[in-house]
């Protein structure tokens, strides 16, 4: 994918774009580090909030996205560190996640005790993107470790040995699904030091966007059933019908890659979509949205061209 | 839940595929032979309601339900329905066309019964082998029929009234009706509607509570107690003479659980603000031994009949509650068990663990042992708050049964669990304990579980609160089951001299149920709500419990819901 392309179709400013590219020169990826630029498979489709994204990060601003399930948060950050031409290194975050293992650790090497680098520091060091994954489901004392990182301060204080100062380039991106079940609040001196996009749900027509950009060979009439398929399951979810289990965009592309390789589209949106509720009674309600907008015997040759 | 709720359920997910608007609610659902909710006719309806203002269509339906044939006329209406959204929606959801053929293959494979030629089998066969593309052979009334029900897609709402009426009136000799019909038509049906039992056709929906009616729901003429008769004071609105009041909720709900000091303290304590001049009775149910009046005893013998009729609705699905106790038991000790988990933790004492002994060396870090502790739930306690009031009095059997397998499920995983309901009578709350914390074999009295009256809300939370605080506990969990929508006769008393109040009901019932909510949270008794109510008092629901708040679309729901938020609250702990 041409992102630069792909961007100058969706509309991005051109002046922005030209930004992001100045940046890229003003800061080259370090040798070690250069396997970490991401080649992202899909474009986040939404011209405002890219914009707004981008120009935070500019700005020297560390981002929080913040949105229900299947809104792109993930997607746009791939995005923005691809833009970017920056390293990436994605942290997830779960309830027992510590200092220790954002910013690193005592170990022996050569028969010395040394620090070995978390992935913070490893990512503030060499100028990259940080991508904190679900971020409000670590407790707050954790995250409390990367309150002189993401400030003014932009440094890493490890007791008993050197300060890292955060390079130019460096930028953190938390995502977070408020509501969640496990999720906890943030606290307001950690969400203070970024700025906090609220992600829309994807529109149809970005969704279609999305679908075609993947699988260009499919037939214009499927693309449209599956992205009301994501719709009709959103509404479930909205009306607390069902769970936000099946609302899987990953997994609606996953069935997609299946189909596309010649597995029936039942078996497959199964595997994607209808399994992933676990609760026999969800998963017929999904079962049932799920048939009515996709037979349940389409092969490939129906739903793809050539 | 029994399959029942599970595929009404599945019903309404199924016409909202089609309709795509989770607010409206279909006055018909399908089912086929087997009892399961038909997915082709069930989102073919919704798609009705997606293209077509059905309020318009509606007063045809309602003319058809005071007719002898009016079943029939129902079904043929809807044949004629089908056709015209199938082929108005067929381009934008192509699937459609694979699952009205799997429908008409379903009813095809029925042999046809010629016999009854104006029957709706016989035209329904017909009309699928259309539908396939291989029409039977027909005679010309049936062909008639059939040719003048294939509506045009684009036809407006009025059109395919006009259309109706015009094809039963050609081919079944069913007067026109006049334009008082048609009136009345407009107005009548919409409150009558009652939820289909019957299996294997199309059967109307959910039925509209009357929630304007005295003690919040459906009464029956005639049947009427005192306390849910108008009152006459309605100005200057006081207490019921002390001693009456009490007699008689003592004869009707059962002694005080406490002696009369104490009720009068928790009166002084808890009827203030907007429940000045209301009373409190706690009550274990147990009857006093005195003679009673023939009211009373009446009265009394309605609540006696009730009893027998829960315990009779339990036994009649005995394997079938078994089955759900025995799962629920099971999901509530799992998670138990693995949130008794055992941890190993680094400590100065204990198993050395030697990939960590470099450390007592190198960074004079002595955490270099290790001991196993198993993590224990502290103590969590639930209690279950029923609505008691008579906007539950359609649904007193399931209620109960669903309450007292939750109580039994959690009995079976030793988690102390009170259970308890509340209704209004003459502004006296009444908080009726079938089964305190402790009573592990005294779930069979959640059986005994009656609705009457009204329900005042803050007042039974506010005293709800006091109980629970009279117990020592962890953590605590209080559920209730409620249609947010409290109602009282008991007046909210003026401030100062003036006289009279306001009602206690409306926007200022779900205002003082939403404070008493919120000072509840405060002490960490956090309220959580089973909602059966219905889209017109969720506003109400949400801002009495905000996100504490589950919805139900029916009392089976109860035990599958609550069962969900233990696990939830067991798992947080």
């Amino acid at each position: 994918m041409d992102i630069w392309k792909e961007l100058e179709d969706e509309g991005v400013d051109r002046g922005l774009l030209e930004e992001i590219k100045a940046f890229r020169c003003a800061h080259p990826v370090p040798e070690e580090a250069r396997g970490r630029v991401p080649v992202p498979r899909f474009l986040y489709y939404g011209k405002e909030i890219w914009e707004g994204a981008a120009a935070a990060l500019l700005c020297g601003q560390h981002l929080l996205l913040a949105g229900p399930k299947a809104t792109g948060k993930n997607v746009l950050a791939e995005n923005l560190a691809a833009a970017f031409g920056r390293p990436s290194w994605d942290v997830s975050m779960y309830v027992n996640v510590d200092a220790a293992a954002l910013v690193g650790a005592d170990t022996l090497k050569n028969g010395e005790v040394v620090f070995r680098e978390g992935p913070i520091s490893q990512c503030a060091r060499l100028g990259g993107f940080g991508v904190l994954d679900e971020v409000n489901m670590a407790k707050n004392e954790a995250l409390a470790v990367l309150h002189a990182t993401l400030d003014f301060r932009r440094v890493i204080d490890v007791p008993g040995y050197d300060r890292i100062l955060l390079d130019d380039a460096a930028r953190f991106i938390g995502t977070m699904n408020y509501g969640y079940a496990g999720t906890r609040e943030l606290n307001e001196a950690l969400v203070s030091r970024f700025v906090v996009m609220d992600m829309p749900v994807i529109s149809p027509e970005n969704l279609e966007k999305l679908l075609l950009r993947g699988f260009p060979q499919m037939k214009h009439t499927w693309v449209e059933q599956f992205a009301a398929l994501f719709g009709d399951l959103r509404r479930k979810c909205d009306s607390s019908e069902i769970s936000t289990k099946a609302l899987d965009l990953r997994g609606l592309l996953s069935a997609l890659h299946l189909m596309e390789k010649g597995i029936p589209s039942g078996q497959a949106l199964e595997l994607g979509i209808v399994n992933k509720a676990f609760d026999p009674f969800e998963r017929q309600l999904v079962a049932d949205a799920v048939w009515a907008r996709i037979p349940k015997d389409a092969d490939r040759s129906r739903l793809f061209e050539g | 839940m029994d399959r029942e709720d599970m595929e009404s359920r599945r019903a309404e997910n199924q016409f909202w595929n089609g309709a795509g608007n989770y607010s409206l609610r279909s006055d018909f659902q399908m089912y086929g032979p087997d009892g399961g909710a038909d997915l082709y006719f069930n989102t073919v309806i919704g798609l009705v309601y997606r293209f077509y203002d059905y309020e318009k269509l509606r007063p045809l339906f309602n003319t058809f339900q005071s007719q002898t044939s009016g079943a029939f006329y129902t079904d043929l209406f809807w044949l004629g329905l089908e056709g015209a959204a199938f082929r108005r929606a067929a381009g934008d959801r192509p699937v459609l066309e694979e699952l009205r053929r799997q429908y008409a293959l379903q009813v095809v494979s029925q042999p046809r019964k010629e016999a009854e030629r104006e029957g709706i089998a016989n035209l329904r066969w017909l009309w699928y082998r259309r539908a396939l593309g291989e029409p039977a052979r027909e005679d010309t009334w049936e062909k008639g029929v059939l040719d003048d029900l294939t509506f045009p897609p684009s036809a407006s709402e009025a059109e395919l009234c006009s259309r109706m009426e015009a094809l039963l009136h050609k081919w079944f000799k069913r007067a026109r009706r006049s334009v008082t019909d048609r009136q009345w038509a407009a107005f009548a049906g919409r409150d009558i509607l009652q939820k289909g039992k019957k299996r294997g056709g199309l059967v109307s929906g959910n039925a509209l509570r009357r929630l304007g009616e005295p003690g919040g729901g459906p009464v029956e003429e005639g049947r009427r107690f005192f306390w849910q008769k108008k009152l006459l004071l309605r100005l200057g609105q006081g207490r019921t003479r002390e001693e009456t009041l009490r007699r008689y909720v003592e004869n009707c709900f059962g002694v005080s659980m406490f002696p009369p000091a104490e009720t009068a303290a928790a009166e002084k304590a808890l009827c203030t603000g907007s429940h000045k001049n209301c009373r409190l009775h706690f009550t274990r149910g147990v009857l006093p031994a005195r003679e009673v009046d023939g009211q009373t005893a009446w009265e009394r013998g309605v609540f006696q009949a009730q009893r027998e009729k829960n315990r009779a609705y339990y036994q009649a699905r005995l394997v079938q509650n078994q089955h759900i106790l025995a799962q629920l038991a099971q999901q509530l000790q799992n998670t138990i068990l693995l949130q008794s988990d055992v941890t190993d933790s680094r400590t100065r004492a204990g198993t050395l663990r030697p990939s960590l002994a470099w450390r007592a060396e190198a960074l004079q870090d002595s955490r270099v042992f290790s001991q196993r502790r198993r993590s224990e739930l502290g103590d969590l306690s639930v209690d279950i708050l029923l609505d008691g009031s008579a906007s539950q009095n359609q649904q007193q059997e399931k209620l109960s049964t669903q309450a007292y397998l939750i109580a039994a499920a959690l009995t079976r995983c030793q988690i102390p669990v009170r259970v308890s309901s509340f209704c209004s009578v003459s502004g006296c709350t009444v908080l009726r304990v079938f089964r305190d914390y402790q009573e592990a074999e005294k779930n069979d009295a959640i059986f005994d579980y009656v609705s009457a009256g009204w329900n005042r809300d803050g007042l039974a939370m506010r005293a709800m609160g006091w109980l629970m605080e009279r117990e020592q506990a962890d953590h605590r969990l209080l559920i209730l089951l409620s249609d947010a929508n409290p109602n009282d006769d008991q007046k909210i008393p003026r401030e100062g001299l003036l006289p009279g109040g306001r009602d206690y009901g409306g926007k200022l019932g779900v205002k003082d149920a939403a404070a008493e909510a919120g000072a509840l949270r405060k002490r960490g008794l956090a309220p959580v709500c089973i909602f059966t109510g219905s889209d017109r008092e969720l506003p109400g629901a949400r801002e009495i419990y905000g996100r504490d708040l589950v919805r139900i679309p029916s009392v089976g729901w109860f035990a599958d819901a609550v069962g969900k938020l233990i696990q939830g609250k067991i798992q947080g702990l």
